[in-house]
């Protein structure tokens, strides 16, 4: 291997080091907004939709009650838990105010269900006026580079993206702009939060990234399975490019944010057992040697690399043991 | 039906019509047009006999003569012409002479026209040279051709309506050599059938030159466009008769006998019912037509090519061989027989043998495309992939306007979305998305069948068998018959099958298991009888071992087949074959498949399962069917008739009392009252009715099933076990109910009954293989019913769906190897999900044992 290839080698490890840890001990605030549903079947969906998410972002990941809001089409469906009317008018307060009171290590998900609207001029459907793209980038404005997530459950919302695109910003929109038809992709992202099996690196949280590969894959099987053609394809931008990618390779630059992004009520009590800190900083040295592991596999003999992985994986997992045992968090 | 019953209505029209006697040579073209070819005859003979010298009317007497098959009496008229009118009937004459196959005598009409100048002259140059390509002078036939076509660039609007059709002829032929030239062909039609409308004949032209490109659809608009105008057209009736045939529609006998009636010497419908009495298993019967074919014209290549493929295929192996000088005497490098043969002989399952004689076809010559095409078709149906698609390429270079050959390279083109997965004595061929999720559920079933139909049958093939799963039910069309429109669900060429792939079809609307085992079958009686087992009876067999297999697989004996038996509309045992080639109505072949299975259970419980091999054994060595009967029963095929008979009305004698007369009998009240019953909730009525629905035709299926009906009121009142029970004879009658697969299952588990619980879901798969709930209950109720083989091959099945939580999926599957022992195998997986998720705890705390950590 000659040097300049070690050196790029290693520079793609660090960058996928950095892109994989998340970020500890940011709390979430949630904003979930369901639009005008047009009929009683999508009026029960959204409803569930909107309950789900909210319900996992309380009970499995610790996000206080205090930090969601909900604002729906009909506030009578739910009183006590919407918020509001889910009027533009409403949205443009809820985000400001929200983001008057976030915290510095604060970052804001912004989940929005409704139905799209294709033409030259993309809007979803609220009560009342329907937002544009330009008015919600507006109403993001005041989160200036904090992290903010937004997700549009809407038939073609794609066209929102070059809007809303922006630096520290995840924009997940579950169609293309030209993609009218409803859509499937809500009901998967939020199980995504709401259910086992999207948590592919299995460290007990579920990021923005894992939530979309999580939802495409099962719309993509969900149309196979049916034996349609794929007339829906959900984009995700966090690159700040205007640009979404579908799905974000480990190559492009879209996709690091998401992977990062990941819903929790606040930071966890620091350990002030010296062992338990001592472990953990194995821990972690061993995690990025995995990654630059990995990142070196191509370039690898495959029986090498296989001898190499396992030996790091046996002395992380017995770090995490020791973990365990001390009481400390893994 | 009811197409043919419009053709009988304006058959008996026009002959009420032939009273009418014409008196101009215009009228009585016009009759003949109509199809009242008596009154046309009758007219133009009175016009011939008062006017000797009257060229046209001679000419026209001499076409309608031919048109009715009176070729003796044409000749004699169109010789009889006097000195006047000798040169408008030379080319007439020199077709009459072709149809009968006097080659020489035809050519020196055709001389005569031109040479006399004729208006119908360019008629005569385009027959000259089609004699020349067939004696391989193709320089002076393309000439011929070219100084034809030419006169379409020279002086286009003045052509008459005869001469643009000689252009479209023209075209035509040398769209052999160039295919572009066939697009000419059909503009030049077109423009003869405009200037012309009444004229039918270059519609009918148009329609055959569709049909030889298996361009179905547009043939058969061109013929029913003749038909409207003469409902009696031999040759449009004919064009309709091989459409039908072509697309396995019933109602082809009744149109080639239509055409027969109105010309009983056409030759190329003696060929078509020749080849049909030979896909009917009645050989001797084929050769007869076709020696009366090649009486009335002995140089016929098609007809010979007939009679060789049935000499052929009842054993006389040298006889394509043996008549090939004659066909050279229409065609000198007999290629046209040659290639007819190969179709014919690889029709009947003789593939390997079809690809030889059409590549005798392709060495003889090179532009012949159509042998190409055969030769590539048939390697691929052998499996031999890489030399088909170079015989399919140079077909399409040739002539890119055939269909088969152009939608078989498109499917050899998606290939590459394909994967070959080596399955031991199986090669599965599947889309990349489903290859390993299917590929081991195909090596099992295989493996099982293969066990069974060896011992059975006392044959194995000799390598693996190759496997073919289409998604896409017009692909596996395209691979089967070169057209889209199939109605079948897999095809066996020998050791090579294909199928629909479980996604091709609607969930709950297909066993995929069934019909594997099913096409299996086929593979191993081909092989016992050397590919010469008849039809019905590799049909019969196939079916019979589906019901052997497991219970419910296969076609079940419905109400209708039963009233149809009542009814005599099935066909004789001893002829099952016709109900396969010549369905009279559209459910026939379905009933055809029944009714061979039932005469092989007949077989089988009189005889014992040894009568198959030996009868298998007698077709490989070349008997008829009497003489392999003979040789396994003791009588011959004949006597199945009444012996069948009396064993159906034994046999489902119940069945049939409970039918009545027309399927309102009591059957019919208990199972509408039993549901009418249940839907206002009066159950306790209703099951009394449903059960005696039951015991009247135990093995009834359906949406109205009385066993799901009663499975469902059960389940309703939290008795488990009699829901266990009527859900269990659902299964065990259906398989493709899938909703009681589950039902079943689930109630089971409540049951306690893990083991059964999943045996029921394992047979859900052969339904429905892509449900990955499925598979993680099977996987869980086999880990705790201790099958830990089953639970490795489920979390395998999971890991070839992609699923999102893969690395879950992948310690699953470290966690069922551990359990079987495979210390290896669990680290390998352990390890492929670490990789993925590094802190995954469970997989952790795996390694770490697996290592003998703790």
């Amino acid at each position: 291997m000659s040097r300049r290839r070690r050196t790029l080698s290693l520079l793609l490890a660090l960058s996928a080091l950095s892109a994989t840890a998340p970020l500890l001990g940011a709390q979430t605030r949630l904003v979930v907004v369901s639009g005008v549903s047009g009929e009683a079947r999508f009026a029960t969906l959204f409803q569930q939709w909107a309950q789900s998410m909210i319900d996992a972002a309380r009970t499995r990941y610790g996000v206080p009650d205090s930090a969601i809001v909900w604002l729906a089409e009909d506030p009578a469906r739910a009183p006590g838990r919407i918020a509001g009317r889910s009027t533009k008018e409403a949205i443009g307060s809820t985000l400001a105010a929200t983001a008057r009171r976030m915290g510095a290590n604060e970052r804001l998900l912004l989940l929005v269900i409704a139905h799209g609207t294709v033409g030259e001029s993309p809007r979803l459907a609220l009560p009342g006026p329907d937002v544009t793209p330009e008015e919600l980038a507006r109403m993001l404005a005041p989160f200036g580079d904090r992290d903010v997530g937004v997700v549009l459950a809407a038939s073609a919302s794609g066209d929102f993206i070059p809007a809303l695109s922006a630096p520290n910003r995840v924009v997940i929109a579950a169609a293309k702009g030209m993609e009218g038809n409803e859509t499937r992709f809500p009901a998967h992202f939020v199980a995504a939060f709401a259910k086992e099996g999207a948590d592919r690196d299995k460290d007990g949280r579920v990021s923005l990234l894992e939530a979309f590969a999580y939802a495409g894959a099962e719309v993509r099987r969900e149309y196979d399975d049916d034996g349609k053609l794929l007339t829906e394809h959900a984009l995700l931008d966090d690159d700040g490019d205007r640009a979404g990618s579908a799905p974000p390779g480990d190559t492009g630059t879209d996709g690091r944010l998401a992977r990062r992004f990941v819903l929790e009520g606040g930071r966890a009590a620091a350990s002030g057992d010296p062992a338990v800190v001592a472990l953990q900083g194995q821990k972690r040295e061993l995690e990025r040697k995995v990654d630059a592991l990995r990142a070196r596999k191509a370039q690898m003999a495959a029986a090498a690399y296989e001898e190499a992985l396992e030996s790091l994986l046996v002395e992380l997992a017995g770090v995490n043991r020791q973990l365990r045992e001390k009481g400390g968090t893994p | 039906m009811r197409a043919i019953g419009s053709v009988l209505l304006l058959l008996s029209a026009a002959a009420a019509a032939c009273a009418q006697q014409p008196s101009t040579v215009e009228a009585a073209i016009a009759a003949q047009r109509a199809g009242r070819y008596e009154a046309a005859i009758a007219g133009l003979q009175a016009i011939v006999a008062r006017e000797p010298a009257n060229g046209a009317a001679r000419r026209a007497l001499v076409r309608s003569l031919q048109e009715t098959g009176k070729y003796e009496e044409a000749e004699a008229i169109g010789r009889a012409a006097p000195a006047g009118a000798e040169r408008d009937v030379a080319t007439a004459l020199g077709e009459v002479l072709l149809d009968r196959g006097r080659i020489a005598a035809a050519e020196s009409a055709f001389a005569s026209a031109r040479s006399l100048g004729a208006s119908d002259s360019l008629r005569a140059i385009v027959a000259l040279g089609e004699l020349r390509w067939r004696r391989g002078d193709r320089a002076e036939a393309t000439r011929l051709f070219e100084h034809v076509v030419d006169q379409w660039v020279k002086r286009r609007s003045r052509l008459t309506p005869g001469e643009l059709l000689a252009v479209a002829d023209a075209s035509r032929a040398l769209g052999a050599a160039q295919w572009p030239r066939f697009k000419d062909a059909l503009t030049a039609y077109d423009a003869a059938a405009a200037a012309d409308p009444r004229d039918p004949e270059p519609r009918v032209r148009l329609g055959e030159l569709f049909l030889t490109k298996y361009n179905s659809p547009d043939a058969q608009r061109a013929f029913a466009e003749t038909l409207e105008r003469n409902p009696r057209h031999p040759r449009a009736l004919l064009g309709v008769a091989q459409r039908r045939a072509f697309d396995g529609e019933p109602g082809a006998d009744s149109l080639l006998q239509a055409a027969l009636a109105v010309n009983p010497n056409l030759v190329p419908a003696l060929v078509q019912q020749a080849e049909s009495h030979l896909f009917s298993d009645r050989a001797a019967e084929a050769v007869r037509v076709a020696e009366r074919a090649l009486a009335i014209n002995p140089a016929s290549s098609e007809a010979l090519a007939v009679l060789a493929a049935a000499r052929f295929l009842t054993g006389g192996e040298g006889a394509v061989a043996e008549l090939e000088p004659r066909a050279t005497v229409a065609e000198a490098n007999a290629s046209t027989y040659l290639t007819t043969v190969a179709d014919i002989v690889a029709r009947h399952r003789r593939y390997r043998e079809g690809a030889e004689i059409a590549r005798r076809a392709v060495q003889r010559d090179s532009s012949a495309w159509r042998a190409h095409a055969l030769l590539g078709s048939n390697l691929l149906r052998l499996g031999e992939v890489a030399p088909a698609r170079e015989q399919l390429e140079r077909a399409f270079e040739g002539d890119p306007y055939d269909v088969w050959t152009k939608n078989t390279l498109d499917l050899l083109d998606t290939y590459k979305d394909y994967a070959e997965v080596d399955a031991g004595r199986v090669r599965v061929l599947a889309e990349r998305k489903e290859a390993d999720l299917i590929a081991p559920y195909v090596a099992e079933l295989v493996t099982e069948a293969w066990a069974r139909f060896a011992e059975r049958y006392g044959w194995q093939p000799q390598g693996p068998v190759r496997i073919e799963l289409y998604r896409s039910h017009a692909d596996f069309s395209v691979r089967t018959v070169g057209l889209a429109g199939l109605g079948a669900l897999g095809v066996a060429f020998g050791d090579v099958l294909a199928m629909d792939s479980p996604a091709a079809r609607s969930r709950g609307h297909y066993n995929w298991g069934s019909t594997l085992w099913h096409e299996l079958a086929h593979t191993f009686t081909l092989g016992a009888s050397g590919s010469r087992v008849p039809r019905w009876l590799t049909e019969g067999l196939s079916v019979y071992e589906e019901w052997q297999a497991r219970p419910g697989w296969g076609f079940g004996i419905s109400p209708s087949f039963l009233l149809a038996y009542r009814m005599g509309k099935l066909v004789p045992a001893s002829r099952l074959n016709e109900g396969f080639t010549r369905p009279k109505f559209p459910e026939q072949v379905e009933f055809s498949y029944v009714q061979a299975a039932l005469v092989c259970e007949m077989l089988a419980q009189a005889h014992g399962p040894t009568v198959f091999r030996t009868l298998l054994d007698a077709y490989r060595r070349g008997r008829s069917t009497d003489d392999a009967f003979r040789e396994a029963t003791g009588a011959p095929a004949a006597a199945l008739d009444a012996r069948f008979d009396g064993w159906m009305k034994q046999r489902f004698a119940s069945q049939l009392a409970a039918l009545g007369e027309d399927g309102r009998g009591e059957l019919a009240d208990r199972l509408e009252t039993g549901a009418k019953l249940a839907e206002q909730g009066r159950m306790d009525e209703a099951i009394a009715h449903l059960e005696r629905a039951k015991l009247l035709f135990p093995d009834y299926v359906g949406p109205d099933n009385p066993r799901w009906l009663l499975a469902q009121i059960h389940a309703k009142r939290g008795d488990q076990r009699r829901a266990a029970e009527e859900l269990k004879g659902v299964v065990d009658r259906d398989e493709r109910h899938l909703e009681a697969h589950l039902q079943l299952a689930s109630v089971l588990e409540q049951l306690g009954d893990a083991a059964g619980a999943a045996a029921v879901l394992d047979r859900a798969l052969y339904i429905w293989p892509y449900d990955r709930e499925l598979h993680d209950r099977l996987a869980t109720l086999s880990e705790s019913a201790g099958a830990h083989a089953r639970v490795v091959r489920e979390r395998r099945a999971l890991l070839a769906m992609a699923p999102p939580d893969r690395a879950e999926a992948q310690y699953q599957l470290a966690r069922a190897l551990q359990a079987t022992g495979d210390l290896a195998g669990a680290r390998r997986e352990v390890l492929r999900a670490l990789e993925i998720a590094p802190s995954f705890e469970k997989a952790q705390e795996l390694l770490l044992t697996l290592r003998g950590g703790k």
